[in-house]
């Protein structure tokens, strides 16, 4: 049915070989979907997306209103690898069953579902959401309301401006360079380790079962930490003061303060041991609470 | 979870607070994204318990629970029915949070309609007057825990699983059931801590948040099995 539909609207394309292309305009967006191979995407300046295709016969685009796609004229075979280049303002939908998916110089939204391939993404500005299963996700120099997530692999982001939430059951994540007053990372087995300025206002929430946590925090920080665990503990590489709540049933959850105590930074694990250290180039004291 | 708001959300919600805490709560929702998600979802469990309705139990229940509450009679139970009013502590509306996020949030469900469960309401035989508290007590009892909503909730998105893995490779089916035992371990963890520190706030609402973990799980897996029909 899609491919009868994309077929009867598929608009002329200049195509030579395994190469296609189509002159797009603002508004439109990328949109792909493949069972296997690699999907790579790479941006230019020019308002025109041409797809390269390992598919015997070559490759073709098709336009579906402003959703510019490759059209498909028979079944995908195995290992169809796309190579695509899109203008940097193209929003990008793309999902890949079994493969790898790279994007690099985006300047737009982006959503890529995965089963079992890696996303690496480079590049990105505006809602850009990252799933795979198996696979690795990997987010760098992005911007907007971001969202990585994956089920059996690790998560990284690095250099990201906005929101950002962070998921994954067996996996570390790792936030790097964040500069973000909105930041939710939870896995159930793995380590989570953020390094970004704590921004006034901004709330942080960092969440494991088997793992630990490192949260950098700067100097100047106001933020309120919450600290909770059932068989973890709490370290600071730096002087801070520890009000606990006192009751019985509650020994494991505890508050403090630093500055002003405006951002709020929630730490929980299980049993593992969550750590606040000042970042690269700061140093101070350490104190544990068990 | 921001305790200090969680804490007065259940006065809120029954407009008990004062105004100024009214005030800065409504403030601090506005501008705290997962404190607007609790409040909404809190919102869902109390209106999803006003709507089973006040219906008066079969017969007069009341002695009974005067016993049980070991009333000698100077406590007379009032015949005007005040406004229904549901309160929780946090860690009950946490898991209670978590398995109405669990029911209403996904697509899985529609795919089985009928299989979903209902909330059990007490049938009426004879109409009768009845005591306010009554009522209050009947609805807590006959209403399914947490637990069992949740455990509910799982079953059912296992079955549909179950129905659509035909449909998924083989190592996707591994790296799910993988990625479930890894929840559920930590699942019976927390459970396992709950039942030796049943008023631990904290664990109460890790717990939720477990169980929640699993639930969205299943529902991705199941989205999963169901897109590649």
């Amino acid at each position: 049915m899609l491919i009868a539909t994309l077929a009867t609207l598929a608009i002329s394309l200049a195509q030579s070989g395994d190469t296609a292309s189509m002159t797009v305009g603002r508004g439109d967006r990328f949109e792909l979907t493949a069972r296997s191979g690699e999907i790579t995407i790479r941006t230019w300046n020019r308002n025109t997306v041409q797809v390269r295709s390992e598919r015997s016969g070559g490759a073709a685009l098709a336009r579906r209103g402003s959703t510019v796609t490759i059209r498909t004229s028979g079944r995908y075979d195995a290992e169809d690898d796309f190579d695509v280049t899109v203008p940097a303002w193209m929003d990008l939908s793309l999902n890949d069953q079994s493969g790898d998916v790279h994007v690099t110089g985006s300047n737009a939204s982006i959503a890529i579902q995965s089963v079992d391939g890696d996303i690496d993404v480079r590049g990105g500005n505006g809602v850009i959401t990252l799933t795979s299963v198996q696979g690795g996700v990997s987010l760098r120099d992005a911007q907007g309301k971001i969202s990585l997530s994956s089920v059996n692999s690790d998560v990284s982001g690095s250099g990201l401006h906005g929101d950002v939430m962070a998921q994954t059951i067996n996996g570390e994540i790792t936030l790097d360079r964040i500069e973000s007053d909105n930041v939710d990372a939870n896995t159930v087995n793995g380590d989570v380790t953020f390094d970004g300025p704590i921004r006034s206002g901004g709330r942080y929430r960092f969440v494991t079962h088997n793992g630990d946590i490192a949260v950098s925090v700067q100097e100047n920080a106001d933020a309120t930490v919450s600290v909770s665990t059932f068989q973890g503990e709490f370290e600071a590489g730096f002087p801070v003061s520890i009000s606990p709540r006192l009751s019985e049933h509650d020994k494991k959850r505890f508050t403090f303060t630093l500055g002003s105590g405006s951002a709020r930074i929630e730490l929980e694990s299980f049993q593992g041991t969550m750590r606040l250290q000042r970042p690269l180039g700061q140093s101070g004291q350490t104190r544990s609470r068990r | 979870m921001h305790d200090r708001w969680t804490d007065q959300m259940s006065e809120y919600l029954d407009g008990e607070l004062p105004p100024h805490e009214h005030a800065a709560l409504e403030a601090h929702v506005g501008q705290c994204a997962e404190c607007a998600r609790t409040l909404a979802e809190l919102r869902s469990v109390v209106a999803r318990a006003a709507s089973l309705g006040d219906r008066p139990p079969a017969r007069d229940l009341w002695p009974g629970i005067a016993a049980m509450l070991g009333s000698d009679g100077a406590v007379t139970p009032t015949r005007r029915t005040p406004p229904r009013r549901f309160s929780f502590s946090v860690p009950q509306l946490a898991a209670a949070a978590a398995v109405i996020v669990a029911l209403t949030g996904g697509g899985v469900w529609v795919l089985r309609p009928s299989t979903r469960q209902e909330l059990p309401v007490t049938a009426t035989a004879a109409p009768a007057p009845a005591p306010a508290r009554s009522a209050t007590v009947r609805n807590a009892a006959s209403r399914p825990t947490a637990n069992q909503t949740y455990d509910a909730a799982v079953s059912d998105l296992q079955d549909v699983l179950a129905a659509g893995r035909g449909r998924l490779d083989t190592a996707t089916v591994r790296i799910i059931e993988k990625n479930l035992m890894t929840i559920d371990s930590a699942v019976s963890a927390a459970r396992r801590a709950v039942q030796a520190d049943p008023a631990n706030g904290f664990l109460n609402e890790y717990l939720a948040h477990t169980m929640r973990r699993k639930i969205d799980l299943l529902r991705q897996a199941a989205a999963l099995a169901s897109a590649q029909s």
